[in-house]
This record gives structure tokens, C-alpha cells and sequence, in this order.
């Protein structure tokens, strides 16, 4: 039998011609999934927060908070800054931009974790109201996405320090920085329903 | 092949936008301090929160420059949230 | 070649579907024989709630296994039937549709069938903790205080969410990327537009379950108090959230199977079909509508009345591209030369029973008459025929359609044809009565009822018990054919779309050179039926 051995690279003609990636697309669609995931928390959240008034707002650390999504907001800066490093292959500063990504983000966990205790201690817990459960609930599954991106921000971090990636490869970490930035903007929609109005 | 003169230009817009980020972001929490009615408060963190989003989505996820069919595959689900979100909320 | 063909699906190597495997056959095959099993352990669960309602008073079941088995028959028919075995035809035929070797993503596809399959045990899993028992529309607060059970059929439905997701990310991206050289969206067989439509819904609206689900969870499990009344929780943002993808879902169980009646009419009235581009068009406008309509589910709930008025008006829009599609499949046979073959004969059936099904949607999208029949056997009667009438005529039209091109074997026609008969017989005799007892008061759900009632639920009952019995003239037949049913040559209906030009079963990497299209996929009577769009000839 002939083997005419298609290479994978043919397979994709169509996304080619219409001048897009299938590994970009796939990304764009699995943030629109996630769009409408948190969408649910959101809704949940609104619903409590419109309908249930509570004092327990009064509670939230704006200040603090504030100056969390500042730092998460910076960490989508070191990544593009890191991208834009690999474009003119330059490897090394990719691999510092990323470990400033994994450093802010971790910083913003602690964040999150410091007034998750503050809040506890004021009896602001998963029980306490439908406040206290919608909060927590929708800031944590945030939390645990930025963990994933941590984690996954590491895993480039080796790769990279192993050359894995260079000025004809950015794919991986053009796909990382979009689930990253599209947790950043998720951040801003939460730090704005939560904090601010 | 990146000529210096592109290498610059994209650095200069990230940190352009970053620096905006920031500045919105500190003007939101000032404006938390100054006690405004909650409609007029609203509608302009809104409105300043869109800004900011909108800023990375075009800038950092590169929206601006890449193909239309991804700037669609966001905006339709977040349409649709916020449909989703009035509709649940009201009822 | 034709050891090619012979080994990717031979008979000694049934084992491989047992294990991890990235090519879409095999997946589209785990998922079509998983998905069958299901249908087979859903219909065992409605032949006990039939035996239970033959007469009035609790005979068969009390009380709560009554609950626990009504549940678990509609979760398994909707989570681990319909859906998935859509999927599954979506698995095997979408890459060999477009020309390509594959999904865009094969182990994401591999991903998605082993997660279904984790789900689909631990649903029934859940039978051994006590059972879910709050229907399978789960609502709270019944849901947070049901039994262990509930936990574990919650953890399920994620996975299952999950899954179903992945496909639908999965699918969208093989469709755009990875279309052969001359397949136009303009050229895509109306299967994939419908699959193109339905992974649109799945990808937007089961994220939403699976946070509404999560809510329940924590509820369960953390002491979260969304839905405690006590703390001023709220029911009706379960409702909201559950039925923002509960009737998404059911635009995901019938638009694949309407793809598949699009693609049996052409070849079985040698037709063009009538009406291409609005039936594509119809798919997306369908897509797009059902994701307005959900609360015209919550009519009674409570919900701020003045708001369900634009629910009633999207309801009955969304009939419009529907009837098109109706219209379309109709002047499609009109005047054709039609083989009343056993595909043609559950697309036919399809047509009547769907239609009883829609327009008695039309009638539940009224406030008015919905308010008097909710929560009836009225409405059971409606999702019965959309559901089974619809998507299961479907289904069986579309394994019979694509047997030959799967397992490279004929399947008996005589067979086929009794399996149809005691179907369509089976499922009218099932459902019609249920919209009469339904309008006349009985309650769904409910494991007994008044007196009045019994000769309607005997009549269903017996209605049932052939659609039992009529699984069985369909398994004997597809189990002794895929054994040693008669050689199927690659094309043996005289198809046009692009799986019909290369052998059944197809080889590895689906085709021996990548096909090139060079015309629509339906131009019956335009050109002789062997001169295939694809340049590549039939192999073997």
C-alpha cells in the first residue's frame, strides 16, 4: 500500500485560507465556555447582591483589593512583555517575565487569601448569608483559575529554560497568555460587580 | 523578521495600556472614597471597568490585529451573560 | 488496501474499543454502542414506571424508588442517550464529511468519551449511595435535602457538562480549520451544519449548568445557603440557571438528528434537497433562538409575570425555522423516486411524529395553556414525541443509514423493517394518550393517580411494552450483521457526501489521498450518482 503519510501541517488548509490558527481558535472557544461558566457565578452573585441587600458589604477591604487587581493587572503586563521577548527571540527574558508572571500571581493569591481571613474573622463565612456564599464561591473558583495559570505559567517556565520555545515557536505561550489575560479581565469584571458598585 | 522600529512600537503600546490600566484602576478606588449617588457611581465604574477590559482584550490578546472571527467568539457569550444576568436578576 | 480496511475495524480487533484510542472511528463507535447500553438501562427504568402506573394505587414501587427511578430514567435518556449518541454519529462522520483524517483535536475527542464514560458510572453509581430522586431537573429545595445520591448525581452531570463541552469546542474548530480543498461552508452536508449548530448551543449554555450544579453542590455539601429559603435564598435562580441550558439541551438533542433526516431524504428520493441554504440557515436561527426562551419553563414558578410574555413570543418564533425545515424535507420527496428503505422509513416516521411534537410546543409556548397543562402527562406526552419521535426515529434512521459505511456489513431489511413497524406502532400507542390524561388532570411525576385515568395508562403501558420488545428485532439484527451480515461495498445507497467515496469501513486516515470537492452534496439527477465530488476514487 502507497503510504502517502499526510503531514499533520496539510490537514489544516482551511484554517490557512481563512487566515487563522486551529490552536488560537480552540483557545477562543474554550474562553467562551468559560465565559459563560462564570457567567452562572455571576448571575448567582447579582442576583443575592441586587435583591438580598446586606451589611456585610460594608465589610469589603476596596483599598487592599484595589491594589491586588493592580498587581494582577501587572502580571498581564510582564506576560506580554515576555511574549513580545520571545518574538525577537530573546528566550532568557521570556523566562524572567515569566517568572514575574508566576511571582505576581502568586502575590495575588496571598492577596486573596489575606482578606478571605480578615473577612472570616468578621463572620463573613460560606454560611453566613447568601452574601458570604456568593463572594466566596465566585472569588474562589477565580482563585482557582489563577492557580491553574500559575501552574501552567511554570510548566512553560521549564520548557523554556529547556529552549523548548524561540522566535519560530511562540504558539504555547501566545495560548498561555490568552487564558492568562482572560483571567485578568475576568478580575476586572468581578473587582467592579464585588468591590465597586 | 522584527525591524527595531516594530520591536519598539509593540513594547511602547503594552506599557502605554499598562500604564492606563493602572491609572483607571487608581481613579476607581479614589472615586470609592468620594461618596457619589449609587446610580452615577455605577454607570461610570461600569463604564471604566468596560474601558479596562476592552483594553486588554484588544491589546494583549491581540484582538485588534488578528482575525474578526475570535473578537466574535468573545463578544457573543459575553452578550449573552449579561442577557442572562438581567433576565435572572429581574425575575 | 484491503487489509487496510479490513483490520482498522476487523473482527478480532473488537478489543481496541475497550481502550484509549485517538481515531474518530473508534471514538464515534465507543460512543454509539456506550450510548445504546444506556438507552437500554433508561428504557428498563421507563418499563418500571409503566409497570407501576398500569394501575392506579402503589403496586410495583413505593413511593421513593418511584422518585428514584423516574429521575434516573430521564437523566440517563437525556445525559447518557441523546446527547452523547448524537455526539457520537458527530465523531465518526464530521471529519470524513469535510475530507479530513481526524478531529481537530483527537485526544481532547478521546478525553471527552473516557470523562462520558466516568459520568455515566457514577450516575449509576449514585444507585448504590440512594438514588438522585428529585427528577432530573433536580430543582432546589427538594434537591438539597434529597439523599447521598444527589451529591453524586450532581459530580456526574459535571463530568457529563464537561465532556459534551469539549466536543462542542472540539467539533467547531474541525469543521472551520480542517475542511478538504473545495469544501465550501456552501458545500457542507447539512449533518455538519447541524452539528456546527448544535456545538454553538452546547459550548454557551453548559458551562451555565455546571455552575448552577456546582451551587447545589456546595449547598450539599459546604453549607453554602444559595438555595435555603431560611437565609433568603432563592429558588428561582436555580430555575434560571438550570433551564439556561436545559432547553438548549433539547435544541442539542434534535438538531444533529435533524442533519441526519436531511442527509437519508436526498439519497432515498433521488432529489436534490429542497431548500439547501435555508435549511442550514434554519439550524443556526434555531441555535440562536433557543438560547432566549428558557423560562417559558417557569410559567408557574413565581417568576415576575410580566416577564413571561417575551418568553411566549420567542417560543413561537423559533417554530418558523422549523417549519421551514418541515417544509423543505417535504418538497424534498415530493415527486421523488422514493426507496422505502428502513433510514427512509424512520425519516419518514420522523416527520409525523416531530410534527405532533412541535405544534403541541407551540400550544405549551401560550402562558395560558401552559399555566392549565404544566407539570401534566400533557407535557410528557410533548417531549415523548419531540424526544423519541424525534430524536431517537433519528438515531435509528441514522444507524441504519451509515451500518454499511461503519461496519462494512449489510444489515437484514426485513428486520429492519419489523423493528420500524413495532416502533412507530409502539410509540404512538406510548404517547397519545398521554396528552388526553394529561389535559384531563393526571400529574407527571407523580406515581399514582385517580381512578379515572387507568384505561389511558393501560394503553400506555401496552404502548411501551412493544417499544420494549421492539428494541429487540434491532439489536439481533446489528449484532448478527456487524458478525457476518453481507459485505457492504463503499457506497451501497448511491450517496454523495464525502464518507460514501471511501471504503466501508473506512481506513485509518479515512482517506487514501485528501479528497478535492468540486461540487454540493446533494446534486441527485445533476450528474451520475457514482461520479463522486471527491477527485480521489472509491478505494478497493
Amino acid at each position: 500500500m502507497s503510504s502517502m503519510a499526510v503531514s499533520h501541517h496539510d490537514e489544516f488548509k482551511a484554517a490557512k485560507a481563512l487566515g487563522i490558527s486551529h490552536l488560537k481558535l480552540g483557545m477562543w472557544l474554550f474562553i467562551a465556555s468559560e465565559v459563560m461558566f462564570f457567567g452562572g457565578l455571576i448571575a448567582a452573585f447579582l442576583n443575592f447582591k441586587l435583591n438580598v441587600p446586606t451589611d456585610e458589604i460594608q465589610l469589603l477591604d476596596v483599598a487592599l483589593v484595589g491594589v491586588n487587581t493592580f498587581i494582577l493587572l501587572t502580571s498581564s503586563f510582564t506576560v506580554v512583555l515576555g511574549l513580545d521577548a520571545l518574538r525577537q527571540d530573546k528566550p532568557q527574558r521570556l523566562a524572567f517575565f515569566l517568572g514575574m508572571t508566576i511571582l505576581l500571581g502568586v502575590v495575588f493569591l496571598g492577596g486573596q487569601a489575606y482578606e478571605f481571613s480578615q473577612l472570616a474573622q468578621q463572620g463573613v463565612t460560606l454560611s453566613s448569608s447568601v452574601f458570604g456564599s456568593s463572594f466566596y464561591t465566585l472569588t474562589s473558583f477565580h482563585g482557582m483559575h489563577v492557580l491553574i495559570g500559575v501552574l501552567w505559567a511554570l510548566r512553560n517556565l521549564l520548557g523554556t529554560l529547556r529552549g523548548k520555545y524561540g522566535a519560530e515557536s511562540v504558539e504555547g505561550i501566545e495560548l498561555f497568555g490568552l487564558y492568562w489575560h482572560f483571567v485578568d479581565i475576568v478580575w476586572i469584571v468581578l473587582f467592579t460587580l464585588i468591590y465597586l458598585i | 523578521m522584527q525591524t527595531p522600529a516594530n520591536e519598539s512600537s509593540h513594547r511602547l503600546t503594552y506599557v502605554l495600556v499598562f500604564l492606563i490600566l493602572g491609572g483607571i484602576t487608581a481613579v476607581e478606588i479614589g472615586l470609592t472614597f468620594l461618596g457619589l449617588p449609587r446610580a452615577t457611581a455605577r454607570a461610570l465604574f461600569l463604564t471604566l471597568s468596560l474601558a479596562k477590559a476592552v483594553m486588554v482584550a484588544l491589546f494583549y490578546m491581540h484582538l485588534k490585529y488578528d482575525h474578526r472571527l475570535y473578537a466574535y467568539i468573545f463578544i457573543v457569550p459575553v452578550a449573552l451573560l449579561a442577557i442572562f444576568a438581567y433576565l435572572t436578576v429581574a425575575s | 488496501m484491503e487489509a487496510t480496511a479490513e483490520t482498522s475495524a476487523g473482527r478480532g480487533n473488537w478489543r481496541r474499543y475497550l481502550r484509549w484510542s485517538t481515531d474518530h472511528k473508534v471514538i464515534g463507535i465507543q460512543y454509539l454502542v456506550t450510548t445504546f447500553i444506556f438507552f437500554l438501562l433508561g428504557g428498563l427504568l421507563a418499563m418500571l414506571v409503566r409497570a407501576e402506573l398500569l394501575q392506579p394505587g402503589m403496586d410495583v414501587l413505593d413511593g421513593v424508588q418511584y422518585n428514584r427511578v423516574m429521575t434516573n430514567h430521564g437523566s440517563v435518556m437525556i445525559f447518557l442517550w441523546v446527547i452523547p449518541v448524537l455526539a457520537g454519529f458527530g465523531n465518526y462522520l464530521v471529519p470524513l464529511m469535510i475530507g479530513a483524517r481526524d478531529m481537530a483535536f483527537p485526544r481532547l475527542n478521546a478525553l471527552s468519551y473516557w470523562i462520558f464514560l466516568a459520568g455515566g458510572l457514577l450516575m449509576m453509581g449514585s444507585f448504590f449511595v440512594g438514588a438522585a430522586d428529585a427528577g432530573w431537573t433536580a430543582y432546589v429545595p427538594l434537591s438539597i435535602l434529597a439523599p447521598d445520591g444527589e451529591t453524586v448525581w450532581a459530580v456526574a452531570v459535571i463530568l457529563l457538562g464537561a465532556s459534551s463541552t469539549m466536543g462542542g469546542i472540539n467539533f467547531l474548530t474541525t469543521v472551520l480549520t480542517m475542511r478538504t480543498e473545495g469544501m465550501t461552508i456552501w458545500r457542507l452536508p447539512l449533518f455538519v451544519w447541524g452539528m456546527m449548530a448544535t456545538s454553538l448551543l452546547v459550548v454557551l449554555s453548559t458551562p451555565v449548568l455546571t455552575a448552577g450544579l456546582f451551587l447545589v453542590a456546595l449547598d450539599r455539601l459546604l453549607g453554602t445557603v444559595f438555595f435555603d429559603a431560611a437565609m433568603q435564598g432563592d429558588p428561582i435562580l436555580f430555575q434560571n440557571i438550570f433551564w439556561f441550558y436545559s432547553h438548549p439541551a433539547v435544541y442539542i438533542m434534535i438538531l444533529p438528528a435533524m442533519g441526519i433526516i436531511s442527509e437519508v431524504f436526498p439519497v432515498f428520493s433521488r432529489k436534490p434537497i429542497f431548500g439547501y441554504k435555508m435549511i442550514a440557515l434554519s439550524s443556526m436561527a434555531i441555535s440562536v433562538l433557543g438560547l432566549t426562551v428558557w423560562a417559558h419553563h417557569m410559567f408557574t414558578s413565581g417568576m415576575d409575570p410580566r416577564l413571561r410574555v417575551p418568553y411566549m413570543v420567542t417560543s413561537m418564533v423559533i417554530a418558523v425555522p422549523t417549519g421551514v425545515k418541515i417544509f423543505s424535507w417535504l418538497a424534498t420527496i415530493w415527486d421523488g423516486r422514493i426507496r422505502f428503505s428502513t433510514p427512509m422509513l424512520f425519516a419518514l416516521g420522523f416527520i409525523s411524529m416531530f410534527l405532533i411534537g412541535g405544534i403541541t410546543g407551540i400550544f405549551l409556548a401560550a402562558i395560558p395553556f401552559d399555566i392549565h397543562v404544566h407539570d401534566t402527562y400533557f407535557i410528557v406526552a410533548h417531549l415523548h414525541f419531540v424526544l423519541f419521535g424525534g430524536s431517537v426515529f433519528g438515531i435509528y434512521a441514522g444507524l441504519y443509514y451509515w451500518f454499511p459505511k461503519i461496519t462494512g456489513r449489510m444489515f437484514d431489511e426485513k428486520l429492519g423493517k419489523v423493528h420500524f413497524l413495532m416502533t412507530f406502532v409502539g410509540t404512538n400507542l406510548s404517547y397519545l394518550p398521554m396528552f388526553l390524561v394529561g389535559i384531563l388532570g393526571m400529574p407527571r411525576r407523580v406515581a399514582d393517580y385517580a381512578p379515572e385515568f387507568t384505561q389511558l395508562n393501560q394503553l400506555a403501558t401496552l404502548g411501551a411494552i412493544i417499544l420494549a420488545f421492539s428494541t429487540l428485532p434491532f439489536l439481533y439484527n446489528a449484532i448478527v450483521s456487524w458478525a457476518k451480515g453481507a459485505q457492504a461495498e463503499a457506497n451501497p445507497w448511491r450517496a454523495l457526501t464525502l464518507e460514501w467515496s471511501t471504503s466501508s469501513p473506512p481506513p485509518e486516515h479515512n482517506f487514501p489521498t485528501p479528497p478535492v470537492v468540486r461540487g454540493g452534496p446533494y446534486d441527485y439527477g445533476e450528474k451520475p450518482a457514482e461520479a463522486l465530488p471527491a477527485a480521489a476514487p472509491a478505494s478497493d
